[in-house]
Order: structure tokens, then C-alpha cells, then sequence
């Protein structure tokens, strides 16, 4: 452990002298974030403090109304707590089962045929969320095979059987299959960089397959899965497409919220419901990045 | 606010000669002009030739709209920049851009208004498509720089983007076949509904005609139902209406929002793809939509019926206005005046499915039987105060998603 420290100091410091002291290089990309990321992110928190200029004239205005009523309304607070249920369920389904894809993908021999597997579990991007979703609507109705599953499984987490369309559930599903595409596309090539000599070394050695894959694979591919969770997590939480079709407005989440108010001519409590969205998202993606940075510290220090 | 004012029959007639010149110039087929005379002469008496009119011009079944259009460009209308002799503003090289949903609508358009409108005026159309409220959205975020010159959305809309000073006073010297249209359609000064359309009730094979708003509360329907979602363009009328039958009114929504609560939905619903599926699955029996999408949903095998409510059906009017701040206000009142002639309106409307808004305007032949004339359904449909909606639509949609929403997961 204490060699760690040191030689992390001097990483920091050697990369600091290559990018330049002064940091002044890195300023046009910093102005360019500033314009297409903060002033319109201002304007919409400046929106979202304003009286509703498409509503009710002589309705009362108080700045701070729409989060004051946002946190504190039990149906805006459901939203947000389901927005964070769905996008933490959802986003870490789909590392795993992407993982999964991903680690079953490169036990192919040969590339060409991994590569073709990995055409077709990404196709969906190709195809937009809209495509799957029409698809999993058809699934859930009465009857239908997803109906079907999800109700024999209901049970196993003290849910009852009924209506599958239109659930948290079905959009959980939904927002499965739409972010493990892009999980695959994150891990596939860091888990091709995973020396095949040392998965031969641990199954010679008398390692069971998947011990090899817990021991050795998974912790060399810890910083991807970490990438992998932000991007799931991310997408998962600003999903709208299967929110919307999938858990529609019996189970609304920031995103369908935020369509619904807009449609309604409420845009300033829209803008405040699109503060809390990136707000969110920012302190998921801050919790992520301090066990990152705490995961790769600890690798560094074996 | 007359809407014929110099528009006499005896103008007209005048000046059909100097529309056909124009048109047939325009088309490059001067050596016809003499047939065109021939034929638009009699176009007031003979719908056939009208039609014959346009078969020979080639543009399908709407050039029968620029008499009255020329007319109209004529005489006492202020002439637009760049506008021909005949006073059709000349549109070569520029491009109108049209707001419309896409889809059905977008097609109807660009299959029976654009033909007409490109062939007079050389203008290119394009069209910026989306829901209802996007488009509302982007014109008031583009309000200091707006992108579209013509703005087609609910009545609502327009009415808010009106409010907003987003559009300008339609021009009706510029736009003579509105004084065909109906008066229900006219949302002046600011715009113009090219249909109509009723929002009622719709059921099963196998289910008793229902007669009443009030049905959707019965018991055997309760799971059954596909009610609209809380932000449709309808909900607030919906609403007023389970008020009404509750002893609330417009102005005591409160009985309205108690009375949602208590029903018990299969489906929320925006249009009817999204409850199609489950009615085929036997899961949705009962739905309140419009007749028109119900004509879509039943191609698809739905197999429902449309009834009229004792109450009334709530009447949507889709209308045509035109945007403040663009360089292309006079092709828009072109636009708008070919989208309103009789016969542009008896093809759109034989597309779009809904009623036509121009009383002259007949049923097409291919969905006779199917969509009604807007005079044979107007008494069993009822106009909301538009203004009304729109100023409380926000509020509302806040009630119903803490008061009514928590009752319907």
C-alpha cells in the first residue's frame, strides 16, 4: 500500500506536464461546453423559476412552487423514485446480462463468427427503440408469449398475476433491451483485450470455467464494467420510448413526465422537471465515479 | 366580418378567363387555353367537368380551386411581392414549410393540397412533422425566428399560439373559399378549420349500443375501458363532461375529477395503435376515440362501432392558420385558400377521413358511407370554449395526475 500513493502522484503529475501546465489547451473544448451544455441548461433552470406564461393569468406564482411541488406531491415524488427504480434496476440488468453476451461472445474461435453475433445482438440499435417496443406491446397484451412469462414469474418476487402493459415491469424490460446493445458495444472490446493465455493458464491449473470467469476475467474487466454501468444507467434513466409505450402514464418517470407537462402547456414545470432529470443523472453518475476511482485505486494498489 | 364581400358571382365569371390564361401559362399548355375556357364556363353547373378540368391539367381532383383563388388575388386584394399579373404570388424558387402531424394528415396534404398549390405558384412545400404539441413547442421556441409558415394543429393549439402573438389575422380577400366554409370551422381572424371530426364513444362486437357518457361507469365495463391519457388533446373536455353529469360544470371540476377516479381503465390511450392489440386480445371492450381513427383502427380488424352520445360527441376541429414573421405569407394564404376550395377539401377529406369544413364539399366515393358530411353530425356534437381549455389545461392536468392517476395504476 504505500508504494501506491507515490506512484499514482507521479502519473498525476508527468500527465499534467504533457497536457500543459496552464491547462489553457484544454479551453475551446471547455467554451464549447459551456454554450451547448450550461447556457441551455441555465435557461431552462431560469424557465423553470418563472410563472407559466401558458396558463391560468391569475393563478398564484411562487419561484421555487415547482420543486417545492415536485419533491413534496406524493405523485411527483413516486416519479422520481421511480425514474431512479427503473434506471438502477434496468441499467444494472443490463450489465449483467451484457456481460454475459459479451463474455459468451469472445469464447467464439473464431472472430468471424463472434462478430456476427455481435451484429445481431446490437441490431436493434439499428432499428430504433420504436421498432422493439411496437414488438413488446404486442408480447404483453392478454394472452401474449411476454404475458405469459412475466406472470409465471410474478410469484417469485410475492407479485400477483395480471395486466403486464403498461407496468413498471414491462418497461423495465423494455428499457433491458434497449440499453444492452450499447453495453456490448462498451465491453466487447475491453473484453477482447483479456489475454486468452491467462484464461488457459487458470483452466490448466485446475479452475473451473466459471471461477476463471468470477477470478480472473471479471477483475480485468472491472474498469469496463464500471464505464459500461455509467453509460447503462445513463441511458436507461433519459429512455423515453419505452417509457412512454411500456409504462405509460400509469407509471410515469421524469422523461414521460416532462413530454406530458410540455403537451399540457406547463413548460416551467416541465424545465423543473428536466433540472431534477440531469440532476439525477449527475448524482448517479458522481456516486459511479467515486467507486471507479476507489476500484482503480485498489487495482493499482495490488 | 364578411367573408364574401366583393367575391359576387358575376366577378367570379369575369375573371375565370384570366385564371385560366394564368393557370395554363403556368402549366405550359397555352395551346388548351381555349378548352380550359371552354370547361371552366360551365364549372359552376357540372361537377364532372370541373373534374374534367383537372384530369386535363393533370393535378388530380383540386385545380378546380383557383377560380375562386384568382379571383380572389385580383381585384381588391393587396398584391404580394413577387405576385403575377393575375395576382397569384409567384413562388419559384422559394419553399413554403408546412406544420402538420404526420402521418395520415401529412399525406392528405401532400397528396390533394401541394399538387394544386405547386402548380400555381411554382412553390416547393415541405413539412415539419410532429405531435400536436411539439410543433406548438418549437413555434414558441422559434417565436423571435420561426421555421414554418403555415400551422396546422388543434384548435387549442392555435388558439395558445395565437395568445402567444405567434400568428397573424388570416387575410380573407386573400382567401375567398372561406367564405364556403361552415361556420363552426372559423376560429377568425386567426384561423381556419379544414374538418371536423367527433369524439364519442366506441365498442365491441357483441356490446349493447351505448347511448351515454355515463355508460363508461358501469360495472360490467369496469377493466374494459380505454380511456383517454391524461394529456389528450380531448382530456379536459372528457373531463367537463363527467363534471356536467356529476352536477359539476366547467367552472366546478372538482365532481368531474372524482367521477374519473372511480372508473377503472385497461388502457390509457393517445390514438388507436396503442389499443388496437388489446382489443383483439379481448382485453379492451369500451373505448371513447374518434370516429375517424376509428376508421383506421377497424382496417386494422378492431372491429368496433361508433356511437353518438345522448350528451354529444366532443367536436375536434383541426385547423389551418399562418405564422407571424415569415417572408412567405402570401403563398401561405394561397396555401390555405386551395386547401379550403370545395373540391381540394372532397379529395383531402376522402384521405384524412374526417368531415369536410367547406359546406360545398361532398363525400368522396371511395369512403362513402364511412365519413360523414359535417351538416349530418353537427347537432350531435358539442363546441368547447377553446380559449377556456387552453388557459386552465394546465392546472387540470396537474389535478388529474395527483387526484386521478393514483386511482387508475
Amino acid at each position: 500500500m504505500g508504494v501506491t500513493p507515490r506512484r499514482s502522484r507521479g502519473a498525476r503529475a508527468s500527465t499534467s506536464h504533457v497536457i500543459g501546465g496552464s491547462g489553457l489547451s484544454v479551453l475551446p473544448a471547455v467554451i464549447a461546453f459551456a454554450v451547448a451544455v450550461l447556457v441551455p441548461a441555465a435557461v431552462i433552470f431560469h424557465q423553470s423559476l418563472q410563472p407559466n406564461p401558458l396558463g391560468d393569468p391569475s393563478a398564484p406564482h411562487d419561484t421555487w412552487g415547482n420543486y417545492h411541488r415536485l419533491l413534496t406531491d406524493p405523485i411527483y415524488r413516486d416519479v422520481l423514485l421511480r425514474t431512479l427504480r427503473v434506471s438502477v434496476v434496468g441499467g444494472i440488468a443490463s450489465v449483467v446480462i451484457g456481460l454475459a453476451l459479451v463474455i459468451g461472445l469472445t469464447a467464439f474461435r473464431r472472430r468471424e463468427v463472434s462478430s456476427v453475433w455481435l451484429f445481431l445482438l446490437v441490431a436493434p440499435i439499428l432499428s430504433g427503440p420504436v421498432i422493439t417496443v411496437l414488438g413488446w406491446m404486442g408480447l404483453f397484451v392478454e394472452g401474449g408469449i411476454g404475458y405469459r412469462v412475466v406472470n409465471a414469474l410474478r410469484p417469485l418476487w410475492g407479485g400477483t398475476p395480471g395486466r403486464v402493459a403498461e407496468t413498471e415491469i414491462a418497461m423495465t424490460i423494455g428499457t433491458v433491451h434497449f440499453v444492452v446493445p450499447f453495453i456490448v458495444l462498451t465491453l466487447y472490446p475491453i473484453a477482447r483485450t483479456v489475454s486468452k493465455d491467462l484464461l488457459e493458464a487458470s483452466l490448466t491449473l485446475g479452475v473451473p470455467p466459471v471461477r476463471t470467469v468470477f477470478r480472473v476475467v471479471l477483475p480485468l474487466c472491472r474498469p469496463g464494467i464500471l464505464a459500461a454501468s455509467i453509460v447503462g444507467l445513463a441511458m436507461a434513466m433519459s429512455a423515453f420510448v419505452n417509457a412512454r409505450f411500456l409504462g405509460g402514464e400509469r407509471n410515469l418517470v421524469l422523461t414521460t413526465l416532462v413530454s406530458q407537462l410540455v403537451n399540457t402547456f406547463n413548460p416551467t414545470l416541465a424545465a423543473a422537471s428536466s433540472v431534477l432529470l440531469v440532476g439525477l443523472g449527475l448524482l448517479l453518475v458522481a456516486v459511479y465515479g467515486r467507486v471507479l476511482s476507489r476500484s482503480v485505486r485498489r487495482e493499482a494498489a495490488r | 366580418m364578411s367573408l364574401n364581400g366583393s367575391q359576387d358571382a358575376s366577378r367570379r365569371l369575369g375573371e375565370r378567363d384570366e385564371w385560366a390564361q394564368d393557370v395554363a401559362t403556368r402549366l405550359g399548355s397555352s395551346t388548351h387555353l381555349a378548352q380550359a375556357r371552354a370547361i371552366l364556363g360551365g364549372w359552376a353547373t357540372a361537377a364532372g367537368s370541373r373534374r374534367d378540368v383537372l384530369k386535363w391539367l393533370g393535378i388530380g381532383a383540386g385545380v378546380a380551386a383557383a377560380p375562386t383563388l384568382l379571383a380572389a388575388c385580383g381585384g381588391d386584394s393587396s398584391p404580394a411581392a413577387g405576385a403575377s399579373a393575375t395576382g397569384i404570388p409567384d413562388g419559384s424558387g422559394r419553399t413554403l414549410s408546412v406544420s402538420v402531424w404526420g402521418g395520415e394528415t401529412e399525406r392528405a396534404f401532400k397528396e390533394t393540397v401541394e399538387p394544386v398549390f405547386r402548380k400555381l405558384t411554382g412553390a416547393k412545400v415541405q413539412y415539419d412533422t410532429g405531435s400536436g404539441g411539439e410543433r406548438f413547442n418549437k413555434l414558441l421556441a422559434q417565436a423571435s425566428a420561426p421555421t414554418v409558415d403555415v400551422f396546422v394543429n388543434s384548435g387549442e393549439n392555435v388558439f395558445q399560439a395565437n395568445r402567444q402573438g405567434l400568428l397573424v389575422d388570416i387575410d380573407t380577400r386573400r382567401v375567398p373559399n372561406a367564405a364556403d366554409i361552415a361556420d363552426w370551422a372559423k376560429l377568425f381572424p386567426y384561423g381556419i378549420s379544414y374538418g371536423l371530426v367527433a369524439f364519442g364513444l366506441t365498442r365491441a362486437a357483441g356490446v349493447p349500443a351505448l347511448t351515454s357518457w355515463s355508460d363508461l361507469w358501469r360495472p360490467d365495463f369496469a377493466g374494459k375501458l380505454g380511456l383517454p391519457g391524461i394529456g389528450h388533446t380531448q382530456m379536459p373536455m372528457f373531463l367537463i363532461m363527467a363534471a356536467e353529469l356529476n352536477g359539476g360544470s366547467e367552472s366546478d371540476i372538482d365532481p368531474g375529477l372524482k367521477a374519473l377516479a372511480k372508473l377503472d381503465p385497461a388502457v390509457l390511450q393517445y390514438f388507436w395503435g396503442e389499443w388496437a392489440d388489446r382489443a383483439k386480445a379481448g382485453e379492451v371492450s369500451v373505448v371513447p376515440e374518434f370516429n375517424y381513427s376509428l376508421l383506421g383502427a377497424n382496417d386494422a380488424g378492431v372491429g368496433f362501432t361508433f356511437d353518438f352520445p345522448q350528451e354529444k360527441a366532443i367536436a375536434a376541429d383541426n385547423t389551418m392558420a399562418i405564422v407571424k414573421g415569415r417572408p412567405n405569407e402570401d403563398l401561405a394564404h394561397v396555401f390555405l385558400d386551395v386547401a379550403f376550395d370545395a373540391d381540394v377539401q372532397t379529395a383531402f377529406c376522402g384521405e384524412w377521413l374526417g368531415s369536410p369544413a367547406n359546406v360545398k364539399a361532398t363525400i368522396a366515393p371511395k369512403v362513402a358511407g364511412k365519413v360523414p358530411l359535417a351538416a349530418d353530425i353537427l347537432d350531435q356534437v358539442r363546441f368547447f370554449d377553446l380559449g377556456k381549455i387552453a388557459t386552465k389545461r394546465a392546472e387540470w392536468t396537474e389535478r388529474l395526475n395527483s387526484e386521478v392517476l393514483p386511482s387508475w395504476e
